[in-house]
């Protein structure tokens, strides 16, 4: 942070009446400005996390550009993210393609013990 | 790549086992659907849907471009997942404020619920920047309701139930750090913590306790906090000096 923006009044990097939507999206929910303000900053925090440590991840595999696959090796790395991300992991591009494969050449007689588990179950880990 | 469903973790008051339960699937299949199609008005009711539920993708970006290296490129899909994730990590954590709220029979979210769910989560790392900027707000908010200026060491006092040195670890007074009188925050007694950021004073903060303080700071400021948070330990803060 600059040295400006340690002396400038706090401003939310995110806008207060877009933070304040989404937490109401239950209506029953009321919030005072502290609240909505300091939901506001942990946000940041979060959004900063995401991006340091999807970064590292592109590091370690010596790409360029973060993609998906960072992010989720990002997130599997971090307890308290995956345990309310999980089910908002988008599934490999592969493990679609591999699942339809499977699905179209499956021998309906063939005992489904033997089956390998589908690779997204990994995700679960 | 088509958007993933963003689940809202409201609690229904009805569901015994507390499970989270995934609201808006269905609302999320059919704003996907509706944004296919081609009718105008559609797109109009789904693109306002759209900007309720997630934060602008331009906040989200500049963020992430002050993070990432400067050669680094985000992929376009890498970008609007973090852009749901952001609105999932927002409803979490409301979700679980409020639980802790209702649970104290109160309507409204305060700073004080935000701050057990971020320890009840596993966020304990954001506490204590949290809790900077939150007496930074305090401290804007009451000179602007305030014609002069008051002393740091009073108007934190005066702010009440969720006073931020409240936080402060037990241990802070337990003579660890002898003369050197670390004062708020990492603050020396002579700085003015409104010329510090706040990622510079929890910096400041983590070094004291690395070389002064028990290993855990956070689980001491959360029991300090679950001790305390009915009201302001006025011998927490004093001892600084």
């Amino acid at each position: 942070m600059t040295e400006n923006e340690a002396v400038d009044p706090i401003r939310p990097e995110f806008p207060t009446g877009r933070v304040k939507k989404i937490m109401k999206l239950d209506k029953d929910i009321k919030v005072n400005p502290e609240a909505s303000f300091l939901i506001s900053c942990s946000t940041n925090l979060f959004l900063q996390f995401l991006a340091e440590r999807s970064a590292e991840v592109a590091a370690e595999k010596k790409k360029k550009t973060v993609k998906i696959d960072h992010l989720r090796t990002a997130v599997k790395r971090h307890r308290p993210t995956i345990d309310f991300l999980l089910d908002s992991l988008p599934v490999p591009a592969e493990s679609i393609q591999s699942v339809a494969n499977s699905l179209s050449d499956r021998d309906l007689s063939r005992p489904v013990a033997d089956k390998p588990a589908p690779p997204w179950l990994e995700l679960a880990a | 790549m088509e958007r993933g469903g963003f689940r809202s973790y409201r609690k229904l008051p009805d569901n015994a086992s507390g499970l989270k339960v995934p609201e808006m699937n269905v609302r999320t299949g059919e704003v996907n659907h509706t944004h296919n199609s081609h009718s105008n008005s559609d797109d109009n009711e789904c693109t306002v849907k759209e900007q309720d539920r997630f934060m602008p993708i331009a906040n989200v970006i500049r963020i992430m471009r002050k993070i990432v290296p400067p050669h680094a490129k985000i992929s376009d899909d890498a970008k609007e997942t973090i852009q749901e994730w952001v609105s999932e990590y927002i409803s979490f954590v409301t979700g679980e404020a409020n639980e802790h709220c209702q649970c104290e029979q109160r309507k409204t979210i305060t700073a004080e619920d935000v701050l057990w769910a971020m320890s009840k989560l596993g966020f304990d790392d954001y506490i204590e920047p949290l809790m900077v900027y939150l007496h930074r707000y305090r401290e804007l908010e009451g000179e602007r309701g305030s014609t002069r200026g008051e002393p740091l060491v009073k108007r934190v006092v005066d702010y009440g139930a969720l006073g931020v040195a409240s936080f402060v670890p037990a241990s802070f007074h337990m003579g660890n750090h002898h003369h050197h009188g670390h004062g708020f925050f990492g603050m020396e007694p002579w700085e003015d913590i409104s010329r510090v950021s706040p990622m510079q004073a929890h910096r400041r903060l983590q070094w004291q306790m690395r070389n002064h303080m028990p290993s855990s700071l956070s689980e001491a400021a959360c029991c300090s906090y679950n001790n305390n948070h009915q009201g302001l330990r006025n011998d927490c803060f004093f001892s600084f000096s």
